[in-house]
């Protein structure tokens, strides 16, 4: 019976681990290629920003900024699109959920979420065409505050975060 | 007796600990120094004030005066370095100071940006809302600068400093 236990909790965190693990093993891999541009905001940024903004500020925004823990962004010249194929084929299906596809001048857009108990805990965008762009935003996420991260985030790629709100 | 030494022999652990993230980038500049074509430079807190206030006489509006007067005054001290071309620091170099600094209790790894050739990456020590260490890395192809930067600035004059600049 202890065997058996063991061997489930073994499954368990073997399985948690690797799915984890997918997102991050690929920032990891590309992070220090030279060919990809790479930013991350860890959560002490974050909670830092959240402090400086003031009330004077949107009140979305810094409702954002709050709740979010980290931000890792990943771009490269992608002209065969071989990159973005990649990175879909290696997002767990079981675990990311698939919100809204959108073509956009030429560029594909594939937003996905990481639910637990219907609070998002982390938003993949990834965007296809001549350069392929992967964001990863982790936190508390609300969507439509995130979309008017648009705006304000001054980065390539972050103008698709207004979609979100267009779908709400 | 026992308790004290084992007492003891852990705060000296810990201070040990805080001071080797900083000593690790003061040793970066000692040990580069010298290199060809190097400027290596500590600059104390009074000519930093002194710069400040020199700022601020550019500014016609009063309150940014006084921001500028008021930044000045929590940088304690800021020592950097910059090798402009022909650098003998090597990625392994700097991959072993940016190790060193991440595994320091002290400083925290806020922001990390790469760019083709150049990365920026910004270590943080905030305690109580207040900014005590900041240190910048940037490796550029040729170029290579280290900043360190000794304050005691508080969050909230950042937060004014902000407004009173997007003001103008």
């Amino acid at each position: 019976m202890k065997h058996l236990l063991f061997i489930f909790l073994s499954f368990v965190l073997t399985t948690t681990a690797f799915s984890q693990g997918a997102i991050e093993k690929y920032f990891s891999k590309y992070e220090d290629d030279e060919k990809f541009s790479a930013v991350y905001v860890s959560p002490k940024m974050f909670k830092m920003a959240a402090k400086v903004l003031s009330e004077q500020e949107n009140q979305d925004l810094q409702d954002v900024v709050k709740d979010l823990k980290g931000l890792r962004i990943l771009k490269v010249e992608d002209p065969t699109g071989s990159y973005f194929k990649e990175a879909r084929s290696m997002i767990p299906t079981d675990e990311y959920e698939l919100l809204m596809t959108a073509r956009d001048e030429g560029q594909k857009l594939h937003f996905l979420t990481k639910d637990n108990n219907d609070v998002i805990e982390e938003l993949l965008l990834f965007v296809g065409g001549e350069e392929f762009v992967v964001m990863s935003f982790i936190g508390k996420i609300d969507l439509e505050k995130i979309a008017k991260l648009a705006k304000s985030l001054d980065i390539e790629g972050a103008e698709h975060l207004g979609k979100l709100g267009e779908k709400n | 007796m026992r308790q004290l030494s084992t007492l003891t022999l852990l705060i000296f652990l810990g201070f040990n600990a805080t001071l080797t993230a900083q000593r690790s980038a003061h040793r970066f500049i000692d040990h580069f120094k010298n290199e060809n074509k190097c400027i290596a430079m500590t600059i104390p807190g009074y000519m930093i004030r002194t710069g400040f206030n020199f700022a601020s006489k550019f500014s016609d509006d009063n309150k940014e005066q006084k921001i500028y007067k008021s930044l000045g005054k929590h940088f304690k001290k800021m020592r950097f370095m910059v090798i402009e071309e022909d650098s003998n620091i090597t990625n392994s170099n700097v991959a072993d100071l940016l190790t060193d600094l991440r595994e320091s209790d002290r400083l925290e790894e806020y922001v990390k940006v790469r760019d083709n050739d150049t990365r920026v990456t910004v270590f943080m020590n905030e305690a109580d809302e207040i900014i005590k260490d900041l240190v910048l890395v940037i490796k550029g192809d040729e170029e290579f600068a280290l900043v360190i930067f000794k304050t005691d600035l508080p969050l909230n004059l950042l937060k004014e400093a902000k407004f009173s600049f997007n003001d103008n």
